[in-house]
Formats: C-alpha cells, sequence, structure tokens
C-alpha cells in the first residue's frame, strides 16, 4: 500500500474517523506515516486543551509584591492581582480562577462546568478529548478574544455567502417610534489587523438613515475613516471618521446601499490625501435590501 | 455573539504596549499561574520558580515597547519570555553542575495525555492560538471549526459554503503549520 496522503493523515489526526484497516495495517508498519501521525495527533491534542484539566499552581503573594517593588508600580496596584494574601498553592486552573473571579465581574461563569453545553457535538471521543465545556476566567480573556475574531470572521463569511441571514425588516405598517434596524452585518478584520465589530443601519423616526459602527480600536498609525463600497470596490463613497468604539453616520438620502453593500473601514495616515489609503481594516457586507 | 464584553485580549494586548499598568496586573493575574507552573516544572525548585515568575513579569514590562500587540497575543509573547527566563535558569544551573539531576527528572515526568494535559500543553495552546490566528482567511475559521466545534470536513464545507477539497487541503496545510510552530517552539527554546 503506498503511504497515506497528508489529507488523510490530518483528518485522522483530527479524528473524523477511524483508520480502516488497511491504513491501520499501513501505519503499524510505516515509521513515516505514523510519526507524521502522531505529530498531528499532538498538534491537534495542544490546540485544543482544556484549561480546567491542567493543574496549575499559582505563585505565592510575594512574588508579586516583588514585581511591584522592582518596577516601582504605583500603589493602588499593590495588592496581589491573584487576590490570595494567604496564598496557599492554588490547585488547578479552576482554583487560580477562583480568586480572581471577583475581579471580573462582567464574565460570568457557571460553577457547574457541565452546567454549560458544549457547542455542537456531532461527533464524541477525539483522542484529544478536550473540547471546552468552560474556560477559567483567566484565559477568557484570551480565548473568548479569539473567538470573538472567529465570530466576526464566521459571520461574514455567512453573510457574504448566498445563505445570508435575513435582515430586520422595517414593518412600514407600525409607526415607527424609535429607530429601526433595516440591515446589520458583521465586521471582520483583515489581515494584520485583529478588532472585529458590528454595523447597523437604521431608519430614524425622522425618515433619515443613519450606520451605527461598533469596532474597538486598536492601535493605528492613522485614523479610522467609515466607507461604503460597490461589491467590487470600484467605487467608494467615504462617510466620516470612526473615533472610539461607537460612531453614527449619516446615510445621504440618495445613496442607495444596494449600489454600495461594502461597509470598509480603513486606517488612514495624516496625509491630507483624500482617497482610501488601501488599508483596510475591517470589512462587512450588507445583504441585499428588500 | 455573544463578543460584546469579552475583548479582554485587544484591550489588554493594547493597554500594556501602552504601558498601563492595570494591564501588567491584569497579565499576571491571568497568566502568573500558568507561567509559575511552567518554571515549577522545569526547574523542580519553588525558589528557582518564583524567581523566573517575577523575572517574566518584571523583563517583560521593561521591555514593553518592544512588544507589539499586532504581531502576537500577550499570553504567546509572555510565555516566549517564559521559556527565555527558564532556559537562562537552566544553563545557570548546568554551570551550577546539577544539570543532570535535572535532566533525569525531567525525563521521568510522565508525557501529558488527553486525560492529564499539563502546563507545558496549555502553554503550547496559547501559541498554537497565536498561530490560528495567523493563518488568514478562511483557514483560521475552518481550523476552530473542526478543533472547537468538532465539525467534520464535510460539515465544515457546507458551513462555510467552500468546496470540499479546499477545506480538506486548508486543513491539511493548516495543521501542518501549526505543528511545525510547535517544533520551531519547542526547538529554538
Amino acid at each position: 500500500m503506498d503511504h497515506l496522503d497528508d489529507e488523510l493523515l490530518g483528518l485522522l489526526a483530527l479524528a473524523e474517523r477511524p483508520a480502516t484497516e488497511a491504513e491501520a495495517r499501513h501505519l503499524a508498519g510505516c515509521a513515516a506515516c505514523s510519526s507524521t501521525l502522531e505529530a498531528l495527533q499532538h498538534t491537534v491534542f495542544v490546540a485544543t486543551v482544556n484549561p480546567e484539566h491542567v493543574e496549575l499552581e499559582a505563585p505565592a503573594s510575594h512574588n508579586w509584591a516583588a514585581i511591584h517593588a522592582a518596577l516601582g508600580l504605583s500603589p493602588s496596584l499593590a495588592g496581589d492581582p491573584l487576590g490570595s494574601p494567604a496564598a496557599g498553592p492554588a490547585a488547578g486552573g479552576a482554583g487560580a480562577a477562583g480568586p480572581a473571579a471577583p475581579a471580573a465581574p462582567g464574565r460570568d461563569i457557571p460553577a457547574d462546568p457541565r452546567s454549560r453545553p458544549t457547542a455542537g457535538r456531532q461527533r464524541g471521543g477525539r483522542p484529544g478529548g478536550g473540547r471546552f465545556p468552560q474556560r477559567g476566567p483567566w484565559l477568557l480573556g484570551a480565548a473568548a478574544g479569539i473567538l470573538l475574531g472567529a465570530a466576526g470572521a464566521w459571520a461574514a463569511l455567512t453573510i457574504l455567502g448566498p445563505a445570508a441571514p435575513p435582515v430586520a425588516a422595517p414593518s412600514p405598517s407600525r409607526p415607527t417610534a424609535t429607530a429601526v434596524v433595516v440591515a446589520q452585518t458583521a465586521l471582520a478584520p483583515l489581515a494584520g489587523h485583529s478588532a472585529s465589530g458590528s454595523a447597523r443601519v437604521e431608519d430614524l423616526p425622522d425618515g433619515s438613515r443613519q450606520l451605527v459602527i461598533s469596532l474597538p480600536e486598536e492601535k493605528l498609525s492613522g485614523f479610522r475613516e467609515v466607507w461604503v463600497g460597490s461589491a467590487d470596490l470600484s467605487k467608494m463613497v467615504s462617510l466620516g471618521v470612526l473615533g472610539q468604539g461607537t460612531g453614527s453616520f449619516v446615510l445621504p438620502g440618495g445613496l442607495n446601499l444596494a449600489d454600495y453593500p461594502v461597509l470598509d473601514i480603513s486606517n488612514e495616515p495624516y496625509d491630507g490625501n483624500p482617497a482610501h489609503s488601501a488599508e483596510s481594516i475591517a470589512r462587512g457586507k450588507f445583504a441585499a435590501q428588500g | 455573539m455573544e463578543a460584546a464584553d469579552r475583548e479582554w485580549d485587544v484591550g489588554i494586548d493594547h493597554a500594556f504596549a501602552a504601558g498601563e499598568e492595570r494591564a501588567l496586573a491584569e497579565a499576571y493575574r491571568r497568566l502568573g499561574p500558568l507561567i509559575h507552573t511552567l518554571a515549577l516544572r522545569a526547574l523542580r525548585e519553588h525558589g528557582a520558580a518564583d524567581d523566573v515568575t517575577q523575572e517574566v513579569f518584571i523583563r517583560a514590562w521593561k521591555s514593553r515597547t518592544s512588544y507589539r500587540p499586532e504581531a502576537s497575543r500577550l499570553p504567546a509573547w509572555l510565555i516566549g519570555i517564559t521559556r527565555n527566563a527558564i532556559s537562562d535558569a537552566l544553563s545557570a544551573r548546568s554551570r551550577r553542575r546539577d544539570v543532570e539531576r535535572a535532566a533525569l527528572r525531567l525525563v521521568n515526568d510522565p508525557p501529558p495525555s488527553a486525560d492529564r494535559p499539563n502546563a507545558d500543553a496549555l502553554a503550547d495552546r496559547f501559541t498554537l492560538e497565536d498561530e490560528l490566528e495567523r493563518l488568514g482567511h478562511p483557514q483560521t475559521a475552518i481550523m476552530r471549526l473542526a478543533f472547537f466545534e468538532d465539525l467534520t470536513h464535510d460539515q465544515i464545507s457546507s458551513r462555510l459554503n467552500l468546496p470540499l477539497g479546499t477545506v480538506k487541503s486548508h486543513i491539511r496545510r493548516s495543521l501542518a503549520r501549526l505543528r511545525s510552530r510547535l517544533e520551531v517552539e519547542h526547538g529554538s527554546s
């Protein structure tokens, strides 16, 4: 039998399916294939390590005190961030999370790891095992931030794909006392950038239309400018400068979003050139308007 | 999704780079236990592990201007510093000639397994998360679905509306890249 091809080894490492008898026989006799598979399995294992299963020993309080003193940090930060003055060894990710939890009130973590259902488990029992029933709060930021990125990208893909989710449709029959969201999109980061966000178009009671963008700030060389563009980006219209976090922009009455469905946020250098810098930070696309 | 209040990473990364002390404290809160455990596993001595833990955060803060949030997440960067600090501590120790004993102990350490992942595996996970983000579009999304949502390649293919062959080859290439990142990470430390 020929060597197993790399795609197959990848799928076996991900435990998509068990090896067939012939494949297993080959693996048993082939050092090259079995060592590749082993390395890939290790990669999958590491990528999916469940922090809950890792026992950690928190550093005792004198460590923070030493860091604090050595760096001459502000007195307001004198308390051990791990918050256990008696500092017995905090056991495990959960142990480290315990004292830390009060400091992060916004992040609710169910006490019981099993109380939060895990996402789609069509298949069980990969050897790497570690799915993510729950992340310890200390890890949450890092992991969740990355998930956020993925979620943004995923939402953008969904919207750009043919299976575009229905946008919240205005109900013309009902008098609109407040803003009505008529279109929305996720903003996915472009290469070299990390911030994900969202945008929506609202019909206001006075008949005007506004674009509301929420995109966390990142460190940039220039400022953030908001554009809408044609699907092929051959035409772009600037709507203004996006400051911190969230911004609202008036959509000119004559501007048909169907002609300018792409929302683009660029990093603009302070060079006085009114054209798009060609460096986009994030992008989204509005589904076709009804 | 439930993203709104979970922008910690970017915020902390940038706050750290900008020299905000509370970001250092937050990094310590979140990563101190992992870093301390890595040091303890490698050095087998509380005093030495404490020294490394302090050294990592002190070094990190002093060299914060060289940290680039666009290029790397703070956890991966700190873990890189940790590896260097541990290796410095080990070579200082080898100069004291007790390296043999330390090496023996390391060999006897049971390897991580699915039931018992250890701190090294968790540290590697941070490294891979960093690399995962660099894969770009649509590889990052594909690998996240494969890893964390446990989808098969044909499920991913229909979910992302990408051809089956494309998904398969992205998975192959991405896994190879993640694997070599791990090897580089360990080969160079």
